[in-house]
């Protein structure tokens, strides 16, 4: 499949498992298969890319050109992407509601030109469930840039376990590179304070995870928010509701 | 004296054992770690060791074979000591060619008076020999043999160490060091350390050398079990600066019980490749355990640092901090594996990482390894890695320093937390190391 131009409809991938996006094209890629994807984001193309429970995917990102990853209610994914080309960005957003599932995520990135940015976002509630979030930040040598991995994870009952592992391994002094992990449950204190104001638990629970969400998902265009919150709703139905 | 060939075999462990006229359960100890070692491989993750060749290693050498002469330790570690300032005579003990210095007397006092009051700070070979029991209560109790590769390797071949026995509520305020113990008798690099805290006992132990130790093994695989036992507070500090050579595989653990304390310091500056990662065990109720580390890796070293917490007991608190400096070739890792397990009611951990690259060919890496299985904890984690900023070096320069200067100065202040904490001796030498490590 070959992406041109500038498209303000969201494109389905139905077949093809590789994706050309071509130079200063923009577009908002609705994935549908279950195989391995393989996106080439040529210069200047801005790609925003939504899925779910998609079990591999790869890209290569050009010279000033940005791929946003938008993984919604996974079990199992796995993304590899390149950062080849000076100024390239890469942005992830792995949003997983869990209810009886056992999710593992690993999202790589691997730095190889000047002036690269990326920018890990895992944020997941548990319950009944178990995580592993796992991110792999690698910073070539000759390479320079920013990068940050920020892993949430709210742990929502006793059977819950979370594992995390925000890894890193730079190979140049040329870079800013932070991570920060948090795992823990909703502040009783909060929870409490809007039970007595007549919320019921669950509710109270679903309200602050939503409000994360929302926080999370305010930095994408508003056509691509509106596409995020009916698929929450779609693939989450009970557990999310906005 | 029968001098022992290179390499290890079953005959080289009896000998060992023979030697140190060891009771037969050690013997027995020592054979069982032997026998699992053979069975076990190389560990195939973190730094390259396959440049250590374990059938080169002298494993045992006595007291009596150590004559070198001040001339024959390496021109390196001479001018090393002489720019820290050291006294000659600490110079030559240091570097393991000396037998006695003046200060031993000094020493000695201070032994006998906690001696009065009970507590035991022995060569483990001599406790083994004196109190027999106390030793066959502690030993292996926290490390097992099957841990590892190295620590089959160790409990195989382990000589020297330190044993620390601290009364039921007595407090030492000055700070145990195992600096006159390792005059007295040349270290093994294979040595042992036990530390008992009874309840409400409060004790600082510091261990190893600031100034670089001149090795001709090229291998330290040394461990530490620390016992902190209700209501007490274990300090452990040490700064390990060996020489360019050494591969420093250490082990260190501490079992914690109710609402006792471990402290961690650790300083990391020499070796070729170190793995080194304390760990806290905290089984009681409100124990803390709090690790603080700096590493600084040069010349194609690889500092593999970092922490490793279980939290067992309920409402346990666990903080990590990780400072961590590379130059030129040098990678320093911080490697953390932190468990909250089920029913470690309101846990709390906070883990912060810290790194800086002095310039581009430097490497640093963080793997920081998080489970949870507990709804109540909390856990936080936070990493950051970057160089100096030009502005900084360009402000502090703008007030007349010179480049050097100004880069020693922001480096010393990056360690100042960990510094402060140590001992005044130790942290004068500590921050000395760190401006001749960038100096070079």
């Amino acid at each position: 499949m070959i992406v041109k131009g500038k498209n303000e409809k969201p494109l389905v991938i139905e077949k093809s498992t590789q994706v050309v996006c071509a130079p200063s094209s923009r577009a908002i890629l609705f994935d549908t298969t279950a195989k391995t994807t393989t996106i080439d984001v040529k210069p200047h193309a801005e790609i925003f890319y939504i899925s779910w429970n998609k079990k591999m995917k790869k890209a290569i990102v050009g010279k000033e050109a940005t791929i946003h990853w938008i993984e919604l209610c996974t079990t199992d994914v796995k993304t590899e992407t390149i950062l080849a080309g000076k100024k390239a960005h890469a942005r992830f957003l792995t949003l997983s509601i869990g209810k009886n599932m056992h999710i593992s995520v690993h999202n790589t990135v691997l730095h190889q030109a000047k002036e690269t940015i990326s920018d890990i976002i895992m944020f997941s509630t548990l319950k009944q469930s178990t995580s592993f979030l796992r991110g792999t930040t690698i910073i070539e040598k000759h390479a320079s840039g920013i990068a940050h991995q920020n892993f949430q994870t709210i742990l929502l009952d006793e059977n819950s376990h979370a594992s995390a592992l925000p890894e890193m391994f730079i190979s140049t002094a040329d870079v800013q590179a932070s991570h920060h992990a948090r795992a823990g449950q909703i502040k009783p204190e909060t929870v409490f304070y809007m039970m007595s104001r007549g919320i019921d638990e669950t509710t109270a629970q679903r309200i602050v995870t939503q409000s994360h969400i929302t926080a999370l998902l305010h930095q994408y265009p508003l056509e691509v928010q509106h596409i995020l919150y009916d698929l929450l709703q779609k693939k989450c139905g009970e557990n999310y509701e906005h | 004296m029968q001098k022992i060939t290179l390499g290890l075999n079953e005959s080289v462990v009896r000998h060992i054992s023979a030697h140190k006229k060891e009771p037969k359960w050690m013997l027995e100890l020592r054979l069982q770690a032997f026998q699992y070692f053979q069975k076990q491989k190389m560990p195939q993750w973190g730094p390259d060791l396959s440049k250590l060749n374990l059938k080169k290693i002298h494993y045992f050498s006595s007291a009596g074979e150590e004559k070198k002469q001040w001339k024959d330790v390496p021109k390196e570690i001479r001018d090393t000591f002489e720019r820290l300032g050291i006294p000659e005579a600490e110079r030559k003990a240091l570097a393991g060619v000396g037998t006695q210095y003046e200060s031993e007397s000094v020493y000695h006092s201070l032994k006998e008076e906690w001696k009065t009051k009970g507590v035991i700070f022995e060569n483990l070979d001599y406790a083994i020999q004196h109190y027999p029991d106390m030793v066959k209560q502690y030993f292996m109790k926290c490390v097992p043999y099957t841990d590892h590769y190295f620590a089959a390797l160790h409990y195989a071949v382990w000589s020297g160490g330190t044993f620390i026995y601290i009364p039921k509520g007595l407090k030492v305020e000055i700070p145990l060091q195992a600096y006159f113990r390792m005059n007295a008798q040349n270290m093994g690099q294979f040595e042992h350390t036990i530390i008992v805290l009874d309840e409400g006992a409060q004790a600082h132990y510091v261990e190893g050398c600031s100034a670089p130790l001149h090795s001709t093994h090229s291998l330290h695989a040394g461990c530490v079990e620390i016992f902190v036992k209700n209501r007490s507070h274990c300090k452990y500090s040490s700064v390990e600066n060996w020489s360019k050579n050494v591969f420093n595989l250490n082990t260190k653990r501490a079992i914690v019980e109710d609402y006792g304390t471990i402290e961690w310091l650790g300083g990391n500056l020499g070796s070729c490749t170190t793995m080194l990662y304390p760990c806290s065990i905290l089984k009681g109720k409100k124990s803390t355990a709090l690790h603080t580390g700096v590493a600084f890796a040069g010349n194609s070293q690889h500092q593999d640092t970092g922490a490793k917490a279980i939290l067992i007991g309920e409402q346990t608190t666990c903080t990590i901090k990780s400072k961590s400096i590379s130059k030129k070739t040098g990678t320093t890792t911080y490697r953390g594996d932190v468990r909250v397990m089920p029913n470690a009611k309101h846990a709390n951990v906070h883990i912060v990482c810290e790194g800086l690259l002095l310039d581009k060919t430097a490497i640093s890496n963080t793997i920081p390894k998080i489970e949870v299985h507990e709804k109540t904890a909390d856990i936080g984690h936070e990493a950051t890695t970057g160089k100096i900023s030009k502005e900084k070096l360009f402000y502090l320069m703008s007030r007349g320093l010179t480049e050097e200067d100004a880069l020693k100065a922001i480096v010393t202040g990056f360690v100042e937390p960990f510094i402060k904490q140590l001992p005044l001796e130790y942290a004068v030498e500590l921050h000395r190391l760190l401006e001749l490590e960038i100096e070079k």
